[in-house]
């Protein structure tokens, strides 16, 4: 209903502003330019309020995004991670999970495809089902409490033989434009004109293994061992 | 004959409500030209705003994020200049004089002086809110920013709209009470910025709280808009009744 009323009431003063401007010649001649001028900048901000809205409808608006609490950082639930504490974890937290048979592999070997240095925690399974579960965890990216976690690019698991590769996306440059409500308005809604807070962080890359499965790091690789 | 005498009196009393309609009229059309300096002084701040109005941004080993924010706050600003300046400009002995042609005193002059800023204030408050949206367009069709909004509706635009017209209404009442005292005498030309730009030197120098500084605060600071509405009328009240005296005092035609 308001959507409507936006897009209605600017047109209907267009046609207001236009009556009284040819009102204004049949009074008073012929109307100056700067008539002229203002009515066609009131038309052109007019239109744009009224249409506008459509040209822009893909947009996201900040209000209807997720907010989150950024109270559990990755560096809270990492502790909890290496003491293999599952349950304890927010399901928020895990973006990706991937199972991989490895009844053919005695030793398995874990790379990564680039050159930064990745810390990757194994857990043993205390049967041995020939599986490897692979979790990747993420704090995401929030932003002053919202949830942008959607613009990442996350890593990729692969089992090519005997080698886990774990393909971190390349440096990822993220650009926003955010359309703020004017100073006069976040006087009263406390809203503040720059972000406070960016959160985000390495993913953690958690190996569940078969109980007598050797496994290796390759690289720049680091196996911490998960302590029940 | 003297019935006659009477009646000729009382044609010539003429109403005060009338002579400021008449006026307010005549400066609206005379002054015609100060809306299309706004719509100049709004068009460059659209195009200051046109990058955005700040940004942020960090970087880690493998992300880097980068945030511009676009707002109308630029065109606000500018407009609040416009205001300042378009209030001294109604002040001048030129646009005094104008008043002469009409049966006038200095309270009818004065009057419609203010009925006219109210108008212009309110033309540039409403533009200056619209081209907010206009900026949202531009930064949208930008394309290379990933593009986020705050919810900006009708009400949230009204509101925008209203506060937005107080504050470019109280700073024109500073405008008139500035023009009004160098119309009183030229010396106030160079008097207020000495005064102005002396004391933000001067307060800088002694290293203690500006008073600007506490003016600010005073009026962007208040967040009860009760509170905030009752400041800017009061401010603009004692503004106008202070011209008004003293343009009073002021000898015909000086």
């Amino acid at each position: 209903m308001i959507n409507l009323i936006t897009t209605i009431l600017p047109i209907v003063i267009i046609i207001f502003l236009f009556v009284g401007i040819s009102k204004v010649r049949i009074k008073f001649a012929t109307p100056k330019v700067t008539h002229w001028i203002l009515f066609t900048y009131i038309s052109v901000l007019l239109l744009n309020t009224a249409f506008g809205s459509f040209i822009t409808n893909d947009k996201v608006s900040l209000k209807e995004m997720e907010k989150v609490a950024t109270d559990g950082e990755l560096s809270d639930i990492y502790p909890q991670l290496r003491k293999g504490e599952f349950d304890k974890i927010d399901k928020g937290y895990l973006i990706n999970e991937k199972s991989f048979g490895v009844d053919q592999i005695k030793t398995l070997k874990v790379k990564s495809s680039n050159d930064n240095d990745l810390t990757v925690l194994v857990e043993r399974k205390t049967s041995d089902d020939n599986k490897v579960e692979a979790f990747i965890f993420s704090s995401g990216l929030i932003i002053d409490d919202y949830d942008f976690s959607q613009l990442l690019k996350h890593y990729h698991l692969e089992l090519k033989g005997q080698i886990l590769t774990i393909n971190p996306p390349k440096q990822q440059d993220i650009k926003i434009s955010i359309a703020q409500n004017e100073f006069p308005v976040r006087q009263f809604t406390g809203d503040s004109m720059f972000i406070n807070s960016f959160t985000s962080g390495d993913p953690v890359v958690y190996l569940r293994i078969p109980s007598d499965l050797k496994v290796m790091a390759d690289g720049h690789v680091f196996l911490e061992s998960v302590k029940k | 004959m003297k019935g006659r005498e009477e009646l000729m009196m009382s044609l010539m009393r003429a109403n005060l409500v009338e002579t400021v309609k008449k006026q307010y009229l005549y400066k609206l059309k005379a002054n015609i030209d100060a809306l299309s300096s706004l719509v100049t002084i709004q068009l460059l701040a659209i195009f200051f705003s046109f990058g955005g109005v700040g940004s942020s941004g960090m970087g880690s080993e493998n992300i880097s994020i980068n945030v511009k924010y676009y707002s109308a706050d630029i065109v606000i600003i500018f407009t609040m200049i416009w205001a300042f300046v378009t209030a001294i400009t109604i002040t001048t002995r030129s646009n005094r004089n104008h008043d002469f042609t009409f049966i006038t005193n200095r309270l009818s002059s004065s009057l419609s002086n203010i009925l006219f800023i109210i108008t212009t204030v309110m033309i540039g408050s409403m533009t200056a809110i619209l081209a907010g949206n206009l900026l949202r367009t531009l930064s949208y069709l930008q394309g290379d920013y990933q593009f986020y909004s705050m919810n900006i509706g009708l009400p949230e635009f009204m509101f925008s709209m209203f506060v937005t017209f107080l504050y470019v209404f109280l700073v024109s009442s500073i405008g008139y009470f500035v023009g009004t005292l160098v119309q009183v005498s030229k010396i106030f030309v160079i008097l207020i910025p000495v005064l102005f730009f002396g004391m933000l030197f001067l307060e800088s120098s002694l290293q203690r709280e500006s008073f600007l500084a506490n003016v600010f605060q005073f009026y962007f600071m208040e967040s009860v808009l009760s509170l905030f509405i009752f400041k800017v009328i009061a401010t603009a009240t004692v503004f106008f009744t202070a011209s008004i005296s003293i343009l009073n005092r002021m000898e015909v035609r000086r």
